[in-house]
Order: structure tokens, then sequence, then C-alpha cells
């Protein structure tokens, strides 16, 4: 169970979310409080690991998933008590802790005066100028958000994180060709991410199915590539089949125009033979995951149960396509 | 060789001879018993006990060898433990004399830190640039070539083209070389206060006798400051030792003050030793100039993407499994 405190717990579901936050008064009783920095002391007491932080950390934002605000104050003494209140990610803690204590909307436009004010003095603070875009995101100021977090970019052109975020509120906006941009842009910084490959798949498909631009057939194109490239890095990706899946049948069932895309050879839809061989290849591999999902077997139990129901309807679907 | 080694010998004898006999260094009862000696004897209390050893022979040349030493007592603890017990305290002194002084580390304005992460997301694209489509990746090449060739990224544009400032001129630059200045005399100041206390006060003594026997090459390293050709090398003199507890000291400091102890002393030697990074962003680089080195990089740059051919890549993969 503490091996996983040792991860950011975003990506926790959130019933192991709940069990951590569950087990934070305990965890926080028995975790010492503060490291004495005295030569003497430290011979005899336990000594200071940057694993005991990370826990207090993630215990303080799972902690807030839950509503245990107690427990999350309680986490954040501890680290100001060790890093000083002056410290950027502890800053950023501080006003995550404010946000959530904010009753009413009013008061989360203080914080955000905060965070105004912290900026103004030092423009460099990622870790503040990250919760002011989110905070104006939650705000429901998505604009104003792109604005801030593109002025972050400016400078710090090589944060994939968020560029990522950028990407997701473009998308929410419904601005893919900014979208896929913005995840290129993660790509760029990290080639092997198959999941980032798997996403700019799915933009990139619903940028096409979205809009029958003229280059829709090239986007749906580098989708299937992009999609082909997830699975390739990592056998056992259910987004990467599933989005696979998708995309040979819909080319399968309104075949692209030829004509338009010989000027590019790269990003030519492949025959229909290759198709056709791909999406039996995502049918099998979905069929086999979620066999074996369902099964429980050892090492195949890490899928997200909704991403195994969504799979399961898609080949029901597709196998009933076929009978008829 | 051999001849030479005698007369450095003889004459470092002479020399410790004549800076003073053990009269003038405050310990002359307990170990001059006969201090009638003339000073320019070269008489150490240890030594004569390697004259109680087995072998009695001589010292030196100069060595009085009719002179007994009757002293049979532990004094060589006396040196051993101080000795020991100074460095400790020194090392561990030196810790937190460093953690006072170091200061925090300084500020990097927003220019300069977008002027350096533009430079390594011009590296990133450089080297990742396949993951990117063909039409992608030449719209961030022109447009990063642009940025470059222009000075867009630069941390002061209108010093565009000038030669890069003096960095000993540079604040900045000079408060990183204070940084270093500060912990090389926080090393070289306590170190040569020990060594001249040791010299002055326990120079040349025998203080300690290994349980094992060594070859003759060990003299040098075990009996510094002691010039006595004939003595065994299990002997062991008081400068040996500080230097043995120079070097050996290290595990006791990650003891007493935790392992990323400052007073990491042999951390910061091989530090020393070991040749300088090259420093992408340090005082003295122009950036411009790293700037067009990279547009040129980027221009070069003949694309290919991993996205080609992936799908009959994919089902060679699966096939052949």
């Amino acid at each position: 169970m503490s091996s996983s405190l040792l991860h950011p717990p975003s990506h926790l579901p959130p019933t192991t979310a709940l069990q951590l936050s569950q087990q934070a008064p305990k965890i926080i009783k028995e975790a010492p409080g503060a490291i004495s920095t005295s030569a003497l002391q430290s011979l005899f007491a336990a000594s200071e690991t940057p694993e005991l932080w990370t826990v207090y950390e993630n215990l303080l934002l799972s902690c807030l998933r839950t509503g245990d605000d107690e427990s999350a104050h309680q986490c954040l003494g501890r680290l100001i008590n060790r890093f000083g209140d002056d410290n950027e990610r502890i800053m950023a803690l501080i006003g995550l802790l404010k946000e959530a204590d904010a009753p009413d909307n009013a008061t989360l436009e203080v914080v955000l005066k905060e965070y105004e004010t912290i900026l103004n003095k030092d423009p460099t603070n990622t870790p503040i100028a990250k919760r002011r875009v989110a905070l104006l995101r939650s705000l429901g100021r998505v604009s104003d958000a792109v604005v801030a977090l593109i002025a972050l970019l400016d400078f710090s052109p090589t944060d994939g994180e968020a560029w990522a975020e950028l990407s997701d509120m473009y998308f929410s906006q419904g601005l893919y060709s900014q979208a896929i941009f913005a995840l290129e842009e993660v790509l760029v910084l990290q080639p092997n991410a198959w999941n980032i490959h798997a996403r700019l798949g799915e933009l990139l498909l619903m940028a096409a199915k979205g809009s029958p631009s003229p280059d829709a057939s090239r986007q749906l194109s580098e989708a299937l590539k992009r999609f082909s490239r997830s699975v390739e890095l990592c056998d056992d990706y259910l987004r990467g089949y599933y989005g696979l899946k998708l995309i040979t049948t819909h080319l399968l069932s309104s075949p692209q125009s030829k004509s338009k895309q010989s000027d590019n050879d790269n990003l030519a839809l492949p025959d229909t033979t290759t198709l056709r061989q791909l999406d039996e290849l995502a049918t099998a591999k979905l069929g086999e995951i979620t066999r074996r999902f369902s099964a429980g077997e050892k090492g195949w139990q890490g899928y997200d149960e909704t991403e195994i129901t969504a799979a399961k309807t898609l080949i029901e679907k597709d196998s009933s396509v076929t009978i008829r | 060789m051999e001849r030479k080694w005698d007369l450095d010998e003889r004459s470092s004898a002479l020399v410790d001879g004549e800076k003073g006999g053990l009269t003038e260094n405050g310990w002359p009862e307990l170990l001059t018993p006969n201090s009638q000696l003339p000073s320019s004897s070269w008489t150490r209390g240890p030594d004569s006990r390697s004259l109680d050893s087995r072998s009695r022979q001589p010292l030196t040349t100069a060595a009085a060898s009719n002179h007994q030493n009757v002293w049979t007592g532990s004094f060589d603890y006396w040196i051993l433990f101080p000795i020991t017990v100074v460095m400790i305290l020194t090392g561990v002194l030196r810790h937190y004399v460093t953690v006072l002084m170091a200061s925090a580390p300084k500020k990097v304005e927003q220019p300069a830190v977008k002027e350096q992460r533009s430079l390594i997301h011009g590296i990133a694209v450089r080297s990742n640039f396949h993951a990117l489509t063909e039409p992608s990746f030449s719209a961030r090449r022109d447009a990063l070539t642009t940025a470059y060739e222009t000075g867009a990224y630069l941390k002061d544009p209108d010093r565009k083209g000038q030669p890069p400032a003096n960095p000993m001129t540079d604040p900045g630059a000079m408060d990183g070389m204070m940084g270093m200045m500060k912990n090389n005399m926080a090393m070289i100041i306590p170190n040569t206060l020990i060594m001249s206390w040791i010299n002055a006060f326990f120079s040349g003594f025998v203080i300690l006798k290994l349980p094992f026997p060594l070859t003759i090459k060990f003299k040098s390293m075990l009996q510094a400051g002691v010039a006595t050709r004939e003595m065994d090398p299990r002997w062991m003199s008081s400068i040996s030792w500080y230097f043995l507890c120079y070097f050996g000291l290290q595990f006791v400091f990650n003891l007493l003050l935790g392992n990323e102890a400052a007073a990491s002393q042999m951390a910061q030697q091989m530090q020393g030793m070991a040749p300088q990074a090259p420093n992408m962003f340090g005082p003295g680089v122009d950036p411009d100039k790293q700037f067009q080195t990279e547009a040129e990089n980027l221009a070069v740059i003949d694309h290919y993407s991993v996205l080609d051919g992936v799908e009959e890549r994919l089902l060679q993969g699966i096939k052949s499994k």
C-alpha cells in the first residue's frame, strides 16, 4: 500500500485513493513528524529519506480528494515544517489547500489574487503558475487559463505536463488542430510515450470525423499510424488497440478516395488487405485483454474497468455486424 | 636512488634536529629524560621505542645510539586520540560551517530561463524529430530556425552579435565563484591549521605499531616526517596518522551527519579532479552562437518519421512472434 503512496495519486482509481486517505491518520501517527538536524539525534533516530516527504505530499492529495481536510492540513503542516512556506512546491500545496477550503467562488477569486501577487514577484514560479491555470480552468474561465498557460509555455517550452494540459484545454474548446499541435510538443519531449501516441490518434480521429475538411483522409491515415505506433511501443495497451479497431472499422466501412493523397507518399492510407489484417489484430488483442481481465488472470488486472467495458461493447457491436 | 634517499634523510634529520629538540616542544620531562643531549642530535621519544625493539639499531647517523629512552608509558595514545578527535570535530564543524555559508541558489530571471529552455526545446526537436510527421516537423523547424536566427529567444536581444560579457564583471558569475571560494576556504583553512598544529606539537612522533608486517615501500606512506632508514615500516608517524584520518574519516562523517554530509571532502576532491563538464549555460558562453549552431543543426536534418510503414512493422512483429 505504501508503494502506491510513492506515486503521484492522480493516477490512482478512486477506491485506492479512498483507502489511502482512510489510513491517513494512522500513517501520520506512525511516520516521524519532523527530522532532527542535530548530529547526535540523527545517530539514534531514523534517517531522513526523500520517500517520507513524497508520502506526505501524496497523502495530502489523496486526503483532499476524499475530503479529509484535517489530515491534509496535518500533512501540509509537516511539509511546511520541513521545507518552509517559501518553497515553490509547498506554496502550490498551500494554495491547493486554500482552494479546497474555499466555500464559494468569491474566496477562490481571493486565492487567485494571491497567486497573481506571487507571480508578479517571481514569474518563474512554475508550480504556482500551474495552480493558477488550474484554478482559472475550474472557475470556468478556460480562455484565461489558455492565455496563462501559453505565457508559461512561452518561457518554458520544455514542460510536457503543461503542453498536455494545453492540448486538453484546446480539445475541450473544440480546437482540434491546436490540441494536436500541443500534443505533438509532448511527443517531441517524450517520443516514446505510447499513451500520448494513442491520445494523438484519438484527437486526429475525432478531428477527421468532426469536420469533413479536405485533409480528413490525411488525418485518418495519421491517426491509424499513431495507434499502430502506440501498440508497437506497448504490446497490451488497451486504448491503442481500441483506437486501432475504431479507425480500421471506420476506414473499411467508408473507403476513402485514393486520388487526393497521391502527393504525399508517407501519409498514404494502406491498402485494404493491411487494414483488414490490422482490424483482425486489434479484434484479437481486444478479445484477449477483455477475456483475461474478466477471468481475473494475474498480470492482466491493471486495466480500467470502464475501458474494458467499452472494449467489450465495441467487440460485440463489431461481431453483430459481421453476423448480420 | 639509495644515495639520494640517504642524503635526504640526513638533511631532513638535521633540519628536524635544528628546528629544535623536544625541549622546545613542551614535552621535555616526559620525552627526554637525558635532555643534556645536544639539540642537534635527533632524539625523539617514540624512536627510542624502536630501540627497545629487538633490532636495537641506531636510528640515523646523527642519532645518538647510546641514547636509551626509558620511557615506556602509553604516551602515544595522547597523540593518537587528540589527532583523531580533533579531526572528527573539525569535520563536523566544517559541515555546519558549509551549511551556514551556503548561499541559496540564485533565482534565474525569466528571460534567462526562456533562453535556456528554448535552446533545450530546439535540441529536443532535433533529436526527437522522428516522432513527428513531415508537415508538423517542417512547421516547427521553420519557426524555430527563424526565431533562433533573429534572436527572439535571447535574454537581451540588444546584445546580439556582441562578444560575451567578461565573466569577471558579471555579478551572477561572481556569486558562483565566491561560493566555490568559500567551499575551498572551508577545506583549506582547517586542514592547514591542523597540519601545522600537528607539525608543531607532534612532528616526528611514532605513535602506532601496525599488527601486521609491511614491505619497505610503505615507509614513505606511514612514516612521513620521520626520516629513519632502518625503522620497521610497521611503525606509523603522527603526520601519517593525520593523513590516514583525513582520507579515512569519510564514513565516520557519514554516520554522524547523514549520508549527504557537506563534509564529504572526498567528493569535493573527486569533483576537483574530474574534468569539468562542458557548461552549457555558464558564464562566457555566447547564447546567440549556440542558437545559430542549433538553427544550422535543425536545418540539415533529413526528416524521416517512425510513422512511416508502422503498420507493416506492426504486422510483421506480430507474425514473427
